[in-house]
């Protein structure tokens, strides 16, 4: 019997959007085993994207029971959230969502910022991260000096540096013409057979080869769940990994001016100026 | 002007233009009729041509009482003071600065006591050196002749008259008390109705001091607060940038969190960012305080002094108005949702 990693029971979701309550879940009972692929499909609005959100711990279910890896996070805290989601999962964006300012190589190793666990040689795992996806050649580019394909990769390679156990695709070739679709498929579907979960909302019809088990959603219910294939796959390291909950802790600090130093480095012209405002307080403070 | 262990001294002069004149019976006079006089000096002072040792040199004449020497602490390098009774025969002593005596006997150390010097028409003679002074403002305080009052008025003014006498209060009398009573006796020893207290001006040094000191209180409190000002301002400035930061860089801290970052995370790094800027700002702006000192110093003369404490307090108030105007945006930036965060275009 394969370990369930995700338990939803008769979760809703509802917005508040001012007077009117726009209901979007209905009541999802769900569970996904370790290894599977899911792929969750469905017309706009059907709520899939909400679900997806819902699952990688990005937004907060209105009611129902949600299990990850064994933890009921139905009680967390938004910080708590946040420290699951740096250990346990990974995320790929559609619009690949990478920091314009730092190289690739930056880009794969920002997660370890906010892990627990200082890992001193993340670069080094940056860089073989970089090579799994066949990028090792462009560890030191900026986002924008590669395409679409090759910056969801390294979008990829981020997803993995923390060792997840579950990675979200939300539209991860949505924005790909076909080739780099393939490419970024095939990438997934070798991390699937890795022992790592991957669920993945998409439209397009034709990646359905690709899944181990596909969900339809219809307006916030789900309306049809079938099974590809039954693989097994076992992965005990994933299996083992255990939560700490996060303490809040000032070994971070370096890391945070590390960061403020970049996005003031990436902005001169604006740190400069606000530089120099400083100054004249300050001269004029002890000049007189 | 305050001597060691005597803060308490005030001047009193006759009006200008009064009938009002001292004589030296109103120094004994004050003294033993206003409680709490602890010393008194009659005060005559003009400009005098001395003659000696070949030399001839111009110099303050200064005629004081004897007790002068305990009013001013005065310990002579050379000799001694004049004492009471040289005062009263009206003996010709001096005693000379020691400005006086580097021009005329060619050196400072030179031990002059016992020479006589003319002046005026009167010979006198040296019984001691005045201790060294130095200069107060552009006057100096050594170049002077000290001669026993009623001798000077004697034997070199002509009249037994003279402007000034300065009193020394009991350190436990208060000092209004006694200079209203020293009017009082004035006026009425000098025949004059007790409401022309006009006549007689008493002038506080304390007091004096005292405006002096609020004077520049109030400048210096005026400039603080105008770079006080422009320190806010640029303050100001500082998180209007951060919340241009902020919205700028939405996406990025939508997706910070969703790969881990939790609130304080977000917040520190931005909290962080403009204390940095301030940081920066702070030790430019120290160097070009100091710079600025330095330039002002030059070109106008005036003494800039620099104190650390006001270095330190620039620069601590500085991080601090970083740490202000940064949380404000950066509170903002890390309560924001990372959905909509990563949402927004």
């Amino acid at each position: 019997m394969r370990e369930n990693i995700i338990e939803l029971k008769n979760v809703k979701k509802t917005y508040y959007l001012g007077e009117v309550n726009v209901s979007v879940l209905h009541g999802i009972d769900l569970e996904i085993a370790q290894g599977e692929f899911v792929m969750i499909m469905g017309n706009s609005g059907s709520g899939k994207s909400t679900l997806l959100n819902i699952l990688g711990l990005l937004d907060k279910a209105t009611s129902g029971y949600f299990k990850l890896a064994g933890i009921d996070v139905s009680t967390f805290k938004d910080d708590e959230l946040s420290a699951l989601r740096n250990h346990y999962l990974g995320f790929v964006f559609q619009q690949f969502h990478l920091l314009p300012k730092l190289s690739s190589l930056e880009n794969v190793a920002l997660p370890t910022i906010y892990s627990d666990i200082k890992n001193l040689h993340s670069n080094s795992l940056a860089k073989t991260l970089l090579d799994k996806v066949g990028l090792s050649d462009r560890a030191n580019h900026k986002p924008n000096q590669m395409s679409g394909g090759q910056q969801q990769r390294v979008a990829i390679a981020r997803a993995l540096i923390n060792n997840p156990i579950v990675v979200f695709a939300d539209e991860p070739t949505g924005n790909l013409d076909t080739k780099s679709s393939q490419e970024i498929m095939q990438i997934l579907k070798q991390l699937n057979d890795s022992g790592i979960t991957i669920i993945m909302v998409t439209h397009e019809p034709e990646l359905k080869k690709y899944a181990s088990r596909i969900i339809t959603l219809r307006d916030g219910l789900i309306v049809n769940d079938e099974k590809n294939t039954q693989k097994v796959i076992e992965n005990s390291d994933l299996k083992y990994k255990k939560f700490k909950k996060h303490a809040f802790s000032l070994l971070r600090f370096k890391d945070y001016c590390l960061e403020a130093g970049r996005s003031l480095i990436a902005n001169k012209m604006r740190s400069a100026l606000s530089i120099l405002g400083v100054m004249i307080g300050v001269a004029s403070l002890i000049a007189m | 002007m305050i001597s060691p262990g005597q803060p308490q001294r005030g001047g009193i002069s006759s009006e200008t233009g009064a009938r009002l004149r001292f004589s030296p019976e109103d120094i004994e006079d004050l003294k033993e009729n206003v409680a709490g006089i602890e010393y008194a000096s009659g005060n005559i002072s003009g400009r005098v041509q001395i003659v000696a040792h070949g030399k001839n040199y111009n110099t303050r004449l200064e005629g004081v009482s004897p007790d002068y020497e305990k009013m001013r602490n005065i310990v002579p390098i050379f000799g001694r003071f004049f004492t009471k009774e040289e005062d009263s025969e009206r003996k010709r002593v001096a005693l000379l600065g020691l400005t006086v005596v580097e021009k005329i006997f060619g050196s400072k150390d030179y031990n002059p006591v016992g020479e006589f010097i003319r002046v005026g028409w009167v010979d006198f003679q040296v019984i001691g050196v005045l201790p060294q002074k130095g200069y107060s403002g552009w006057r100096d305080e050594d170049d002077k002749v000290t001669t026993p009052l009623q001798t000077t008025l004697g034997r070199l003014v002509g009249e037994p008259y003279f402007n000034t006498i300065e009193a020394q209060v009991r350190a436990d009398a208060s000092m209004e008390r006694v200079s209203e009573l020293i009017v009082r006796r004035l006026l009425f020893t000098h025949r004059f109705l007790p409401t022309q207290t006009d006549a007689v001006s008493v002038r506080n040094m304390a007091e004096i001091q005292e405006t002096m000191q609020e004077m520049s209180k109030a400048f210096s409190m005026l400039l603080g607060s105008i770079a006080f000002i422009s320190l806010l301002v640029g303050g100001i400035g500082i998180m209007n940038i951060m919340f241009v930061s902020v919205s700028e860089r939405t996406k990025e801290i939508g997706l910070r969190k969703a790969i881990g970052a939790n609130n304080s995370d977000i917040l520190f790094q931005f909290v962080i960012e403009s204390v940095f800027i301030c940081c920066a700002g702070g030790i430019i702006g120290i160097l070009f305080g100091l710079l600025a000192c330095v330039v002002v110093a030059k070109f106008t003369g005036w003494a800039t002094s620099i104190s650390y404490f006001s270095i330190a307090l620039a620069f601590c108030f500085s991080v601090l108005i970083g740490l202000i105007f940064g949380v404000w945006p950066a509170r903002k930036a890390s309560l924001l949702n990372p959905i909509e965060a990563l949402r927004r275009d």
